[in-house]
């Protein structure tokens, strides 16, 4: 406004123009015809606003408010309202803003070194960085285990905040299963060996045993609450990850430094606490409420949908077939992950004990490669009956890879990798990549007869001597499963037990 | 029986959080394998606890929930894969910082200055 004044007030009010370098002249006839458009639009649209704007006006207001329009009204002239005041205030404002311009500028003038505001932003700015520079500081210390603490520390104030101001009973009303003497036996063998795990952790191998006992209880509380799938996959699991932190722990030191901040066990202890109690009490909440689940869908159209009577595996093949493809996947590229980490690793081991004992000599002794190599043809026979009978029974691609690879690595364990590699190829990653082809074609297939990705069918076959055998497409992606799972846990075990080999024969030589 | 479910899965997620909050990798290593025991049994009973009902379509008039079951299979062997990974990241690591100190450098062994 106060612009406006002073431009009209200037060009046409304020006498001739001085000091100026030329002599103005009229402007040409169409640097005028713009302006007069403008003042012909302003105009009409002031006297005759019906005519012209409204139609636009109604059609903007309408998208924008995504509603009918409220009844109103388009002129110049409303009345004294609110409107007009803030109008005349503003017209008021500019011309006292004009009328006082010169002690303005020349407050302006006086001022102008400094008032910078350049100055200001500038601080404001170093401050905003040391801000979050300090903060950075105090939780990025460049320390992982700092960073596992916070991590946990802030997961637990998340997890328990809602609590604070719930008003549901921690019980539901849902009847539990009685408790039976077995059952108390086994969980409190599960709880001693657990807590023995960190009270010996310092002593690695046994605390690794120990490890084991907990995994052998969990596989045996599958069994318990019906889950033989699950016992199996846990039970063959549980071997594989044994052998594989033996053989990781030949490199790593037996024992570990005591800790020297008594400070840091006791507030570690306090997290491991709370974090333990809470997921206890979840459990608990959860295990006595009843629900609705969307298992009955799964166990209706097991066998007319998937032509299996093993939900478990018809989920994990068919009716979740994408996610198991996933899954397959992820274990692949952690098994190609481990084979490029260890690619040209060099580890110093120790030639002898902990107790400075060295290691025995006859390192695959007679009687476990004897028994070991009858053993094998019969856990691949039992791989293969898991593999077969794995969509109507307990089993299935998972488990079966899993006992495969075992036996496998039984043979390694008990004849060593020279051995093996003059039998078998240690390269498996053809398998994988067979298994993970092998999935992905079996899911393409149903593109061809125009069904969605990885639709599976199936049919029974009339096999002489066998009787009616069932053949579906998902035992085609369950294969593929079985090889990636081979491929991958052998390609992790004998890589890892290859840099064990060369070490050993160094320290024979 | 559901009491002492629970009472093992508290037991099981603290002794593995108290483990992966220590220093060296292969404590760090047993908490991870001790949490993901927690976490597949936390899954499991969210289908609740059933004896004697196994999911396997047979003349029987009840199963269990075989959905967290399915979820829990994969989830075993996944966990598998991931210590597999951590615990050859942690070989390496040694390999390439001479010690098993999960920061790369020993609290005691650092520089005095």
């Amino acid at each position: 406004m106060a612009y406006s004044v002073r431009f009209i007030h200037d060009v046409f009010f304020n006498g001739e123009p001085v000091d100026l370098p030329k002599t103005p002249h009229e402007p040409p006839r169409w640097m005028k015809v713009p302006v007069e458009i403008l003042v012909v639009l302003c105009l009409v649209v002031g006297i005759a606003p019906a005519l012209t704007v409204a139609p636009l006006l109604a059609v903007a207001a309408a998208a924008t408010l995504q509603a009918p329009l409220p009844a109103y009204h388009l002129a110049l002239w409303h009345g004294f309202n609110p409107a007009l005041a803030m109008s005349l205030a503003a017209i008021a404002g500019g011309i006292l803003i004009y009328a006082m311009h010169r002690p303005l500028l020349a407050l302006h003038e006086h001022s102008l070194g400094r008032l910078d505001a350049r100055r200001g932003f500038n601080a404001l700015l170093e401050a905003l960085f040391a801000i979050s520079g300090w903060i950075t500081r105090r939780i990025d210390t460049g320390s992982l285990q700092r960073q596992v603490f916070l991590f946990l520390a802030a997961a637990l104030v998340l997890g328990f905040t809602p609590w604070l101001d719930s008003t549901s009973a921690l019980t539901g009303s849902r009847t539990g299963l009685p408790l039976d003497a077995v059952s108390l036996l086994a969980g409190a063998t599960l709880i001693v060996a657990s807590l023995a795990t960190v009270w010996l952790h310092r002593q690695r191998l046994t605390a690794l045993i120990t490890l084991g006992v907990v995994g052998l209880v969990v596989s045996l509380a599958f069994v318990k609450f019906s889950a033989p799938d699950l016992a199996l996959t846990q039970l063959s699991v549980e071997v594989v990850t044994i052998v594989l932190l033996l053989l990781a722990l030949y490199f790593l030191p037996q024992h570990a430094a005591p800790e020297h901040d008594p400070g840091r066990v006791w507030r570690d202890g306090v997290i491991a606490l709370v974090a333990g109690s809470g997921a206890a009490l979840l459990s608990w909440a959860v295990m006595t409420r009843p629900y609705d689940t969307i298992a009955g869908y799964f166990l209706a159209n097991s066998v007319p949908g998937g032509g299996g009577k093993n939900v478990v595996n018809v989920i994990l093949v068919d009716f979740r077939g994408y996610d198991t493809l996933g899954e397959i996947t992820v274990l692949a590229l952690a098994g190609l992950g481990i084979y490029a980490l260890l690619e040209n690793l060099r580890l110093d081991a120790p030639d002898r004990d902990a107790a400075g004992r060295v290691w025995d000599r006859d390192a695959h002794p007679v009687i476990m490669a004897s028994l070991s190599r009858l053993l094998l043809p019969l856990a691949l026979l039992v791989a293969v009956f898991i593999l077969l009978r794995g969509h109507n029974q307990p089993g299935g691609g998972f488990i079966a890879g899993l006992v495969t690879a075992v036996a496998l690595i039984v043979q390694y364990l008990a004849h060593g990798g020279a051995w093996m590699r003059e039998r078998l190829s240690s390269t498996t990653q053809p398998l994988i990549a067979a298994g993970l082809a092998l999935a992905t074609l079996t899911g393409l297939a149903s593109w061809a007869y125009g069904y969605p990705f990885l639709t599976s069918t199936f049919g029974h076959l009339n096999w002489p001597l066998v009787g009616e055998f069932e053949l579906a497409s998902a035992m085609a992606f369950d294969l593929g499963v079985f090889l990636v799972v081979v491929g991958a846990t052998l390609l992790i075990l004998v890589n890892l037990g290859a840099l064990h080999d060369s070490r050993t024969r160094k320290a024979a030589r | 029986m559901e009491a002492l479910l629970a009472l093992v899965i508290g037991v099981l997620t603290a002794s593995g959080v108290f483990l992966a909050l220590r220093g060296q990798t292969f404590p760090v290593v047993l908490g991870l394998t001790l949490l993901s025991y927690a976490v597949n049994l936390f899954l499991f009973v969210m289908g609740r606890l059933a004896i004697g009902v196994p999911p396997v379509i047979s003349s029987a008039a009840a199963y269990t929930d075989p959905l967290p079951q399915a979820l829990v299979l994969t989830a075993i062997v996944i966990s598998f894969g991931m210590t597999a990974f951590v615990i050859v990241l942690a070989l390496k690591a040694r390999a390439e910082l001479g010690n098993d100190h999960v920061d790369g450098v020993h609290a005691d062994e650092a520089d005095p200055r």
